[in-house]
């Protein structure tokens, strides 16, 4: 029952966001209302969906859209358990981020445009998760992308705000170009398929190009090293999309933007969007060749690379921030570096297990990032101020807010007690990783290893830095005079629940991982995607990511709560790897002054500007031919009087002259 | 020579109007000679419509009539309202579509 | 004095190339049975223009009609005194 109204669930955000646009204004609580029943119908389809599909049910809808030369796309809708999984979560973490919302835009004036944005913005999410051709997957995305622009620059008064919507914009659109030509190059490679007859590829009836089930298909047919560039492609888009070096510096400067932006798009829906892209086509990532390193197709290998470094790169830099947002973007992004992580190293390990890995540590991420991030709006909301070192000694007024953030931070050092199995998500999701990153490193051996490296030292900065920051903010003494107050019940209440889901949703993870594994195969797609052997790493590997998380604990205990060592004695600001790391390696330097400024004006500008100047104009200003011209011009320009009656005059003649040529040539009129 | 003499008289008067047109300075002239113009062609019409004995040439020479009557009304309009804006007729002064 | 000349003889050619056209075509024509005059006493009532206008070319008429409504308030509008 719930399948027929697949469609409803981007149709009523979009309704949502229309209404809100044009009569928010007028509506009760300024046009909140309208977006929370819509997502939470959203959310009450796709938990309809997903009780009627599970456990191996599929919704595949389509209607044919428009066809050019030989090919007919559609607009279809495709729910499979990745896609159910995504669905839940982000319609559930939209909803309460909405309903938190209500509280902390409640003195804006212009909370409807807020509203209306962010529905738009879940509409278009919801239909990245649930189209089922590259195509709509493609159309949503750059929605997704303009209305992250939109909401970034919400209060565009502000030039910094401005300029950070503008940066997030071009630079994942960098990454935007290359997914299209990744899905032009993957067209042409599926017609080429398609009208050579020596392969008996014909694409099934009720089927279009262009669907993911038409590319699994063909997969076997595509040729190997063109595979290769269409999934580094796509991945390219991932890369602009989810933040992976080098296209990470948007994301600490898209912290312009209200909190619940932060929390809704930049920590748990829209930068997922990319790890999504990359878990949708696994099975093209998975048969690309392994020309690289034996065993490790090429493709997984460049993605596990890219967010194995990001993961580690990032943490480094969440280390010395002071801006509490700037922290949680950074940390952001390292996680976002340990799913691209987990579909590399565990795709070349285990299969399909990869896909659910990674996804399971994305939607544990979702829940404990988002409560990270609107207790942070909470603590702003309160005090006035994001630099965390005006902050200080909050526990006791906002005990609320300070437990469901440590309950995060939790879930983000992945602290939990390992052979009995109890922890938070960020326990199981994290730590997983990181033994598949060991399991991945025993395989290949050699370079293999240095993704654990990468995975294990990112995850020591991790909990060193959230828990930094968490006894900064809260205890200690006060470090300047600020009011603060818990806040209000509508604001408080989404963050319990979230803290709820990042203690519990961990223990989920075997019906998960069962569950989203069979995905490929529910698609009908005959691709041999094979399961890894069950491998157990020996105890102190498994022990070690709790370790790590303890002792990351520890170590901010001892300096920021027991202030035994005081930091500013033992690296100075003048220390350069202090300087690097908090400049954020001159990447906004590099990227805006060197590549931008200068490079582009002085260089380029300038040295085009000379060759206009000199050169050509050179070649026509006060030389012979252009004098003579302008001498001639002189005289013919006495042709022109102005004085109608010799046009007519001129006409005439013509005409006269055209009937002796015509009794000339023709012989008679 | 009754048809032949009939078209020469309507080529005489065409030549004259065409020369009128492009050599007079008055603007009333100038619509004079276009009248002219029309009604040489109406003689011609009216000539082989009774030469082919079909009344469709003075029908069509009806038709002119009346579109020539309109024009020169039109014509005769904007010569009221230019003379209003120059207060001359003299054509030769208006001239700014010259370089 | 020039420009009279110069109009005269564009005048003199245009009328020369007619009067070859008209020329030309007669001395066809001309070849002909010699163009017998239908009297008037002949034709009942005289040629039909009747039927030309009402029947045959009643859509041109009508049009023309509209043309000279046209061309009535155009050049009332264009000739009126400015306020």
């Amino acid at each position: 029952m719930f399948k027929d109204y697949a469609a409803l669930i981007v149709l009523l955000p979009v309704i949502a966001f229309v209404l809100t646009l044009f009569l928010g204004k007028k509506l009760y609580s300024g046009g909140a209302l309208l977006p929370i029943a819509a997502i939470a119908g959203s959310f009450i389809i796709s938990l309809g969906i997903f009780f009627e599909i599970y456990p191996d049910g599929i919704v595949q809808q389509s209607i044919p859209w428009f066809s050019s030369g030989i090919s007919q796309m559609n607009m279809g809708i495709l729910i499979d358990p990745l896609a159910i999984v995504m669905l839940l979560m982000v319609s559930f973490v939209s909803l309460l981020i909405h309903i938190y919302a209500v509280g902390y835009m409640s003195h804006d004036p212009a909370k409807s445009r807020y509203f209306a944005e962010t529905s738009l913005f879940t509409a278009a999410m919801l239909s990245v998760i649930l189209s089922d051709n590259i195509l709509q997957f493609f159309i949503s995305w750059e929605i997704v992308g303009v209305c992250s622009f939109l909401l970034i620059g919400f209060w565009y008064h502000k030039p910094s705000a401005a300029a950070a919507a503008k940066k997030a914009f071009l630079v994942t659109r960098i990454g935007d170009v290359l997914f299209l030509a990744g899905i032009v190059m993957l067209y042409v490679n599926l017609v080429k398929i398609i009208n050579d007859p020596a392969n008996a590829f014909e694409i099934g009836s009720g089927n279009f190009i262009l669907q993911f089930k038409t590319m699994f298909e063909a997969i076997p047919l595509i040729d190997k090293t063109q595979l290769t560039y269409i999934t580094l492609l796509f991945f390219g888009g991932a890369v602009g999309k989810s933040g992976q070096f080098p296209l990470h510096g948007w994301l600490p400067d898209a912290m312009e933007g209200p909190t619940t932006v932060s929390a809704l798009i930049h920590a748990a829906t829209m930068v997922t969007a990319g790890v999504y892209l990359v878990a949708r086509t696994f099975p093209m990532f998975f048969n690309t060749p392994a020309t690289i390193m034996t065993g490790v197709p090429d493709s997984l290998l460049i993605v596990a690379i890219f967010g194995g470094f990001t993961a580690l790169f990032a943490a480094t830099m969440g280390l010395v921030m002071n801006d509490i947002k700037r922290v949680l973007a950074y940390s952001t992004v390292s996680q976002l570096g340990y799913m691209m992580l987990a579909l590399g190293t565990a795709g070349a390990v285990a299969g399909t297990q990869a896909v659910s890995c990674s996804i399971f540590h994305l939607i544990s991420h979702a829940f404990f990032k988002a409560l990270l991030f609107l207790c942070a709006g909470s603590v702003i909301h309160a005090v006035g101020t994001n630099d965390i070192r005006e902050m200080g000694g909050l526990f006791n007024k906002m005990k609320i807010t300070a437990t469901t953030m440590f309950i995060g931070a939790l879930a983000l050092a992945g602290i939990g007690i390992p052979f009995i199995d109890i922890g938070t998500a960020g326990f199981f999701s994290k730590d997983l990783i990181i033994e598949k990153s060991f399991e991945f490193g025993e395989k290949t051996g050699g370079w293999g290893w240095i993704f654990y490296g990468f995975a294990i030292l990112a995850a020591l900065l991790t909990s060193i830095y959230i828990f930094r920051l968490w006894f900064m903010v809260f205890t200690g003494k006060p470090r300047s005079e600020r009011h603060s107050h818990e806040s209000p019940g509508v604001m408080t209440v989404p963050l319990m629940i979230l803290a709820v889901f990042a203690l519990l949703f961990g223990f989920l993870h075997t019906g998960f991982f069962g569950y989203v594994e069979t995905n490929f195969e529910l698609m009908g797609v005959e691709i041999a995607v094979h399961e890894g052997e069950v491998v157990h790493p020996p105890i102190i590997i498994v022990l070690l990511p709790v370790i790590v998380g303890v002792l990351g604990f520890l170590v901010s205990y001892v300096i920021y709560y027991k202030r035994m060592l005081d930091m500013s004695k033992i690296i100075s600001s003048e220390n350069p790897l202090y300087k690097l790391l908090y400049n954020r390696y001159y990447e906004p330097k590099i990227g805006a002054d060197l590549i931008g400024v200068k490079l582009t004006h002085d260089v380029v500008a300038q040295s085009g500007e000379f060759i206009d100047r000199k050169i050509i104009d050179g070649l026509v200003i006060d030389t012979i031919i252009s004098n003579t011209i302008f001498k001639i011009s002189e005289i013919i320009r006495k042709l022109q009087t102005g004085v109608v009656q010799n046009y007519a005059s001129i006409t005439i003649l013509g005409v006269a002259l055209l009937l002796v040529l015509l009794k000339l040539k023709l012989g008679g009129i | 020579m009754g048809l032949y003499s009939y078209l020469l008289i309507s080529i005489i008067i065409f030549t004259i109007g065409v020369y009128g047109i492009i050599t007079q300075r008055s603007g009333i002239k100038i619509l004079m000679c276009i009248e002219l113009l029309l009604n040489s062609a109406n003689l011609n019409l009216v000539a082989f419509s009774s030469y082919n004995d079909d009344a469709t040439g003075q029908v069509f020479a009806l038709f002119s009539i009346a579109i020539a009557a309109a024009e020169a009304a039109i014509g005769f309009a904007i010569l009221v309202a230019l003379f209003r804006l120059r207060d001359t007729i003299n054509l030769d002064n208006i001239n700014i579509l010259r370089w | 004095m020039i420009n009279k000349v110069f109009n005269l003889l564009i005048a003199l050619l245009l009328f020369a190339v007619l009067f070859i056209a008209i020329d030309d075509s007669y001395t066809d024509l001309a070849k002909k049975e010699e163009i017998n005059y239908i009297s008037i006493a002949q034709i009942a009532g005289g040629p039909d223009i009747r039927g030309g206008i009402f029947s045959d070319f009643i859509f041109s008429f009508e049009l023309l009609s509209l043309l000279l409504l046209a061309a009535l308030i155009g050049a009332l509008y264009i000739a009126k005194k400015e306020a």
